[in-house]
């Protein structure tokens, strides 16, 4: 039917939150007869179309998605004020048929707003895929209004919706919503509440609706009646909400009730569903005993996996760069001795050697990113939670310790959750000793080079010690910084589900990406310096400067069983931790075979906890500096790290030896 | 009900969302979607996403990959929530 031969016009407002797919379903009513502008002096975009259906022209209003009406943004003020002053015939919310439990509180707050309301239950199908049966029939019963099943995408439903739209505007349906229950103690708190607003209530809004809103400390609405009525009444009004301040909550918490009511009645969940399995496995997963005994099998697991496969194709790489650097070197023969030795040694010794380890990154990160899209590392998360509280470790700390395990800079930085300076401050020195990524990268690395196959255990070893010298002092911070502080917390943990391919290799690829970016910057500066160090002024490494400064320090690494070259190396990850790696390759080539000639087991295993317990990188303790705002305690955290990490290496070595 | 949610996570020492869920009676979904609200309404903190905020990640190799990955939230009370349980 033409537009020009419609007998009535009727005006449609969508409402829902974002991605329920309002969006699909406007354009699939609407067409082409779509018309894009921005809401009167907002920058918010308003889209408006029209369709014609059995003789009447609709013309919809797509409102801003918003998960209330609670005038907290721009778009929730449009959202309601549209629906208030503008008087649409018919509001169609559009909720999510998958999660109705995070999508009712608006279809509850709209069902107060004067506008009839018809429910658009779309993502049927997305539902149905997660196991999910919603009963629309049921769900209109205990509603009380039109409830119109969608699968927007596969555009089913929208005939559907249209009629019951026409039946619902010609007063064919009926229409007895069931409202979210008021607590008859707050009944008369809004009947006096309204009484004393009502000569200040704009005529389009609805004086118990506006009442209701005040006794939720809607602040929007708050200077509209304030504006409009005499001070003495406003401070009447005032002392009212003051003294019921908290009925937010009730008015919020009688919401959810009804929610809960609403969807228990419709949604059907099947026995054997996601989230029955979840349930199940978390039985094991999370339990103190077999979820930790699970944790170290799947962190072992992680290791062995990466050695395993990746360090064969590394071993097979460094031949490579071996072979590359000899053929660089006779190739230069004609230039100065130098050039050859700077790119075989220097750029290629250096940075080559650290990008070999990429087949055993990509493996280290595949296994991680596998954990983490199952689900996975939040169970982690929330066992470390139970066993640091057992140890008495607890409160606002456990956030920043967790984002440790990524990177130690945003988790000194995240400290600033801390309230308390003197927890803030203890926190920032606690957060270094969580083995950051990298330093498991370059552990990851190094012990199968000492360790062959046992390589697995001794890195498992390495990653406990860090934890316990963690805990230990985060005993020390429970005893000093958190004493009476009890701080509670809920974890989400996600339903485990099956990995999605495309976001592990993104994740992995990702990482290597940032690691080769970090490569070609950080680690390459260092390893130039660290071969001009060494080359001059003579060109032999026992002569160079570096040399110089290595007999130095050689009595002190001799106390690890280290030759000054290894302690330099361990040295230079103070600018980045994969400097270790990049330092060793150019002071010995390929280390891989180099080293285990020159480093007894005891001073191999000294080095590794050296490397895991050391001062952090520079970027960790300029966020100290940053978060403290204190040289000393900065100084501080360098200087303990300094001397735990020598002490610890120095005890493994010594002890070691006589195994 | 929101109360009650909050009572119950001012009284436990840690716990997960389907923990609470089960002590409430109510469904997962639910209760998170309730821990959201009292998030809007200033009375807890996502954790999580404060502690992601501080700008440290603007020069980390990772943030890449990190970024694909959805972090957990962790709800706590704020100084808020802690003063209406106090009341």
């Amino acid at each position: 039917v033409p537009p020009e031969a419609a007998e009535a016009k009727y005006t449609i407002a969508l409402a829902g939150q974002p991605n329920v797919g309002k969006s699909t379903i406007f354009n699939l009513l609407t067409g082409l007869n779509q018309h894009v502008g921005n809401w009167t002096g907002k920058t918010v975009e308003q889209k408006s179309g029209t369709y014609p259906f059995q003789n009447s022209q609709y013309t919809i209003v797509d409102l801003p998605g918003t998960y209330s009406l609670s005038a907290n943004s721009e778009e929730e003020l449009i959202a309601r004020e549209y629906i208030l002053r503008e008087q649409p015939d018919l509001v169609v919310a559009v909720v999510d048929a998958a999660t109705l439990e995070r999508n009712f509180y608006l279809v509850a707050e709209l069902l107060l707003l004067p506008a009839p309301i018809v429910l658009a239950l779309n993502m049927m199908d997305v539902a149905e895929k997660e196991g999910i049966t919603v009963e629309p029939e049921v769900l209109e019963k205990a509603l009380g209004i039109p409830v119109v099943p969608l699968a927007a995408s596969r555009g089913q439903g929208l005939e559907t919706l249209k009629q019951r739209i026409e039946d619902m505007l010609k007063q064919k349906a009926e229409y007895k919503p069931s409202l979210p229950a008021i607590l008859p103690a707050h009944k008369p708190v809004l009947d006096e509440l309204q009484e004393l607003i009502a000569p200040a209530v704009p005529d389009v809004y609805p004086a118990d609706w506006v009442a209701l809103k005040l006794l939720e400390g809607d602040e929007a609405l708050s200077k509209t009646i304030e504006s409009r009525l005499p001070a003495a009444e406003w401070k009447k009004v005032g002392a009212l909400l003051y003294k019921h301040e908290d009925a937010v909550l009730d008015i919020a918490g009688a919401r959810y009730q009804w929610i809960g009511r609403m969807v228990r009645a419709a949604v059907v969940e099947p026995p054997a569903s996601r989230m029955g399995f979840t349930r199940k496995v978390d039985k094991y997963l999370t339990h103190p005993l077999w979820g930790s005994l699970a944790l170290i099998l799947m962190l072992g697991g992680v290791f062995f996996l990466t050695f395993s496969v990746g360090g064969p194709i590394q071993h097979w790489l460094s031949l490579l760069v071996g072979w590359l650097g000899e053929g660089i070197r006779s190739h230069l023969s004609w230039a100065p001795h130098w050039v050859g030795e700077l790119l075989a040694g220097g750029v290629l010794g250096g940075l080559g050697m650290v990008v070999t380890f990429l087949p055993i990154l990509a493996v280290f990160y595949l296994a991680l990113g596998l954990l983490e899209d199952t689900g996975y590392m939040a169970r982690a998360a929330y066992l470390s939670d139970r066993l640091m509280h057992l140890l008495g470790l607890h409160g606002k700390s456990f956030m920043p310790i967790l984002l440790g395990f990524g990177c130690n800079v945003p988790a000194v930085l995240g400290t600033r959750i801390i309230e308390s300076k003197r927890a803030r401050i203890l926190t920032s020195l606690l957060v270094p000793f969580v083995p950051c990524s990298a330093r498991l990268a370059v552990i990851s690395v190094l012990a199968p080079v000492f360790f062959g196959p046992s390589a697995f255990w001794v890195t498992w070893a390495l990653v406990a010690l860090n934890i316990a010298v963690m805990m230990v002092l985060g005993l020390v911070l429970h005893r000093f910084a958190f004493q009476d502080e009890h701080v509670a917390f809920i974890m989400e943990l996600p339903l485990y589900h099956l990995p999605n391919p495309k976001t592990i290799g993104l994740y992995v690829w990702e990482n290597l990406v940032g690691f080769l970016k970090k490569a070609g910057s950080v680690i390459l500066i260092a390893s130039l310096c660290v071969w001009a160090l060494s080359y001059f002024p003579t060109g032999e490494i026992q002569t160079s400067f570096l040399g110089d400064f290595g007999r130095l320090l050689a009595p002190v690494s001799a106390l690890l069983g280290l030759p000054w070259q290894v302690f330099i190396a361990l040295l230079t990850s103070f600018a980045a931790k994969e400097n270790t790696i990049a330092t060793l390759a150019v002071l010995y080539g390929n280390f891989t075979t180099a080293l285990p000639q020159v480093l007894s087991p005891a001073a191999a295993l000294a080095m590794l906890v050296f490397q895991m317990l050391f001062v952090p990188c520079v970027g960790t303790i300029a966020a100290i500096r940053q978060e403290t705002q204190s040289v000393k305690w900065t100084a501080f955290s360098v200087v303990a790290m300094a001397i735990v990490s020598f002490a610890a290496g120095l005890a493994v070595y010594q002890v070691g030896r006589f195994f | 009900m929101l109360k009650e949610l909050l009572a119950l996570l001012a009284s436990s020492q840690s716990s997960s969302v389907s923990e609470l869920a089960e002590r409430l009676g109510q469904s997962v979904e639910l209760v998170e979607s309730m821990l959201e609200r009292l998030c809007a309404m200033g009375y807890l903190i996502d954790l999580s996403r404060v502690a992601c905020s501080g700008g440290g990640c603007a020069g980390c190799s990772g943030r890449g990959a990190c970024a694909l990955m959805k972090r957990p939230a962790v709800w706590s009370l704020t100084p808020k929530g802690k003063a209406l349980l106090a009341a």
